[in-house]
């Protein structure tokens, strides 16, 4: 076949084509290959006008915010008020004449004062505060918590949130039960944060499992809380609660030396969930519940593995120096490379309590056991 | 005797334009997935400050692991760009694998590396670590340099780097990858904040063939200039963005690239690491982490992020395409030889019932069926038997229909943030026409290639990536 002879073949072909004599497949590949073609010009269009408006709309916040930035820094970094300089027309009439939204400008503003919310402390933080009252922005966001998009509720929570302004514990606690999780963390929080006589009211009602990030923004907002003392964790640290619950709630009683807990973590090592009972027994070694050493130790032989080395870095963290033959029989017998690891690192953290250990075990194992102490001892590897 | 082939050719005909069809109905799915997937983490991004992670003293140790052979050219300034990570618990694992030049003792030189008695378990089988550095200087306490022999492979020596490492995630990557800065942040996200137990993350991986690149830190991102690493950006972008984002939100990704992803280190270890006799050891240590989940009945997923976080150097020569073209085809082949036996099995739920099936089908099998498909059709030109307009028509169909996927990829790429200029993108645009033409074909001999070569236990090896280096900011006089 020529080419010549193909090219003929396909114009006569063409020629005698009649739509309603070609077959359904072919129709539909005609079809969507039309379609395919349309949207690929309409796509390569799209992406050329979307970032041509990107860019204009880059430019015209750059500017703004070249604009707001130094507003915002006059007043709120003026060395020589105690309040917010409110001489200046911070009216947004000023920006009325540039073409631009109002809503872009807020944006802008709000955005600059998260800023010097999120990375000052103290005076400076709080002026931003008066002034993004003094501008009421914090009606938009009011307004924005009853908007039906997710993402617009939680920005405006999020914006109030860090902004310190509270919102009405009735909105609160009916977001606390949104259907959406996002809106439940958010709402949470918020409760957390403006509770300070019981915040762990809202994790006792919570039936449901915490993310770990959620666990961070738990634990931060408890770590702000000033003049604060935890609550008791009764119906908390328990076996009956979700175990990241129990978990975070840990985590709090280690962060606010909560001795009066050390009985109810005490139950949770007969936890099923096992990473938990290592958890409890790890939380019982940083609160030093010295008194329950021995019961730790008697546990040791019928854990598992996970749990009999949390049982060790309990120890370690006791620093009683009492069961030092039982770290140092550890070492030497188990076959298990972790066990031997972690008893060694018990050793060396319990140094100067186990120095005669530390040495008779130097001059007497050999080689692997040897290396495994000479590890330990080194001050360049990371003890886990 | 030609009747019988007429009729074959024929009934095959049907069965490609089948498979075709469902192939594309496929893609569609998964165009319309992947921007759900997007539009979502756009929408979680935009409420999560990476800031309470970074501030957090809870937030998880993170150990960075990159094997090096032969890098003594590059070596400082990508282990000094990996320390630049946006995080606030991590340490850097740089695995010497044998290297004959002189790798270790720049290494040792520039961090003031001393040789640490350390005791090494072999969690995962490797090649025989001789010996471990720790660094004296306090300004470089986090990095550790393992010095191995070397294994033959990759696999070898990210299996030798977990073995060491001290936290509970790693990430994988290749030394020479430039990473964003916000890697670590990014990545272990969806190990803090999915309901199920994340146990892979990965995220795009670009060209960085033609970007400028300062002291290994991205300066400027640029398409690739060099007609082969341009393609395979285009076949990155729609692999990551459309593909593994699509069947993220399925829990179906079947692949973490190798050259990123961070890892549950305590799942990989129980699955058994990379396994460096594998020519597509990433995938398979994939598929086997999935298999140990379903195995011992944990619910688990495996999530991509669109964001684009690291920037490596693609084959700009044939010969080394060629060489990585034909290792994937000799890996993909090598997974579906090994796990067959998982595949519609409903124990093994996604993996049995839709990874496999689906790469076995249009993943494995495809390059096979285009290849008949163009015998096929040349023979029906041959022996005349083609009616012209309607294999034209059916020529625009496939072709119109793979450049609008790429295109749409395109589109949701720039859904993220837009890292290359306009006049990029579109040339992009304009090189994605000839993708099917210029570069498929290649793609698809050398996969039968490789095909052939695992069939017949051709031996091979991985090869040493030639490297052209990085274009740097131009000095003032």
């Amino acid at each position: 076949m020529s080419p010549a002879n193909i090219y003929h073949s396909v114009k006569l072909g063409f020629d005698s084509l009649h739509w309603a004599y070609i077959p359904l497949f072919i129709q539909v590949c005609l079809v969507i290959s039309v379609i395919a073609l349309v949207s690929i010009i309409i796509a390569i269009i799209h992406i050329a006008m979307d970032r041509i408006q990107m860019r204009l709309y880059a430019k015209e916040r750059e500017n703004i915010s070249k604009e707001v930035n130094m507003l915002l820094m006059i007043a709120i970094l003026n060395p020589e008020n105690g309040e917010p300089d409110l001489s200046f027309d911070y009216s947004l009439k000023q920006f009325n004449s540039k073409p631009i939204s109002r809503t872009v400008t807020k944006q802008v503003l709000v955005e600059g004062m998260l800023a010097y919310r999120n990375n000052f402390t103290g005076k400076i933080a709080a002026r931003t505060r008066k002034l993004y009252l003094s501008l009421s922005l914090e009606r938009d966001a009011f307004k924005r918590i009853s908007s039906r998009f997710w993402e617009t509720k939680v920005a405006a929570l999020l914006e109030l949130y860090n902004m310190n302004v509270p919102v009405n514990k009735e909105i609160l606690l009916r977001l606390v039960n949104d259907r959406n999780k996002r809106i439940r963390e958010v709402a949470r929080l918020s409760l957390i944060k403006y509770n300070d006589s019981d915040p762990l009211q809202y994790l006792r009602d919570l039936d449901e499992p915490l993310s770990k990030w959620e666990e961070f923004e738990i634990f931060q907002v408890f770590k702000r809380k000033t003049n604060y003392t935890l609550s008791e964790m009764n119906g908390l640290l328990s076996l009956e609660k979700d175990p990241t619950v129990v978990s975070l709630c840990l985590k709090l009683a280690v962060l606010f030396n909560q001795q009066s807990s050390i009985e109810l973590i005490k139950t949770l090592v007969k936890s099923p969930v096992i990473k938990l009972r290592a958890e409890a027994i790890e939380t019982l070694g940083l609160l030093h519940a010295t008194k329950l050493e021995d019961y730790l130790v008697s546990l040791y032989s019928t854990q598992p593995h996970e749990v009999q080395l949390s049982i060790l870095v309990s120890i370690s963290s006791m620093r009683t120096g009492k069961h030092l033959d039982f770290i140092e029989n550890e070492f030497i017998r188990s076959n298990n490379f972790e066990i031997k690891k972690y008893a060694s690192e018990t050793l060396v953290k319990l140094y100067p309590l186990s120095s005669s250990v530390i040495d008779r075990l130097i001059d007497t194992s050999k080689s692997d056991n040897l290396r495994m102490l000479n590890y330990s001892l080194n001050p360049l590897i990371n003890v886990a | 005797m030609i009747s019988f082939f007429d009729h074959f050719f024929r009934l095959y005909q049907s069965g490609i334009f089948i498979y075709c069809c469902l192939i594309y109905a496929i893609y569609s799915v998964l165009t319309l997935l992947s921007y759900l997937s997007i539009v979502a983490y756009i929408k979680r991004n935009k409420i999560r400050d990476d800031n309470s992670l970074i501030r957090s003293s809870l937030a998880p140790g993170i150990s960075i692991i990159a094997g090096a052979f032969n890098e003594e050219m590059t070596i400082i300034a990508n282990v000094r760009s990996l320390l630049t990570m946006n995080y606030p618990l991590f340490e850097l694992v740089i695995v010497n694998d044998g290297s004959s030049d002189k790798t270790l003792d720049i290494l040792i030189e520039e961090f003031s590396l001393a040789e640490v008695e350390f005791s090494y378990n072999y969690y995962i089988k490797c090649n025989t670590v001789r010996r471990i550095f720790r660094s004296s200087n306090p300004a470089f306490a986090n990095i550790m340099v393992i010095d191995k022999l070397n294994g033959g492979s990759k696999a070898d020596a990210i299996n030798a780097g977990i073995n060491a490492s001290s936290y509970p995630y790693f990430l994988n990557t290749d030394v020479d990858c430039i990473l964003d800065r916000d890697t670590l942040v990014k990545l272990i996200q969806p190990f803090m904040d999915d309901e199920k137990r994340v146990i892979a993350t990965g995220a795009t991986l670009r060209m960085v063939n033609s970007c400028i690149i300062d002291s290994s830190v991205l300066v400027e991102a640029r398409v690739p200039r060099s007609i082969l690493p341009v393609f395979q950006e285009i076949e990155y972008i729609r692999s990551f963005v459309l593909g593994k984002m699509g069947w993220s939100i399925l829990n179906c990704v079947p692949n973490v690239s190798g050259g990123l992803g961070m890892f549950d280190k305590d799942i990989v270890i129980k699955s058994g690491g990379y396994d460096p006799a594998s020519f597509g050891e990433d995938m398979d240590m994939l598929m086997r982490m999935r298999k140990y989940m379903c195995e011992t009945k944990q619910e688990y997923a495996i999530r991509y992020i669109p964001q684009s976080l690291c920037w490596t150097e693609g084959p700009s020569t044939l010969k080394v395409f060629m060489r990585q073209r034909i290792r994937w085809g000799r890996g993909i082949y090598q997974i579906f030889s090994t796990y067959f036996n998982l595949m519609l099995n409903p124990k093994y739920k996604t993996l049995g019932l839709v990874i496999l099936p689906y790469n076995f089908i249009f993943e494995l099998c495809a390059p096979i069926i285009e290849l008949l498909g163009i015998v096929c059709y040349i023979y029906l030109i041959a022996s005349g038997l083609i009616y012209w307009p309607y294999a034209l028509i059916l020529l625009l169909f496939v072709y119109s229909f793979s450049i609008l996927i790429t295109i749409l990829a395109l589109v949701w790429d720039q859904l993220m943030v837009g890292r290359y200029p306009l006049k990029e993108v579109l040339r992009l645009c304009g090189w994605a026409f000839l993708e099917p033409v210029l570069y498929h074909p290649l793609v698809m001999v050398f996969a039968l290639t490789g095909y052939v070569k695992q069939l017949f236990r051709v031996k091979s090896h991985w090869g040493q990536m030639e490297r052209k280096g990085f274009l740097k900011i131009p000095q003032k006089a």
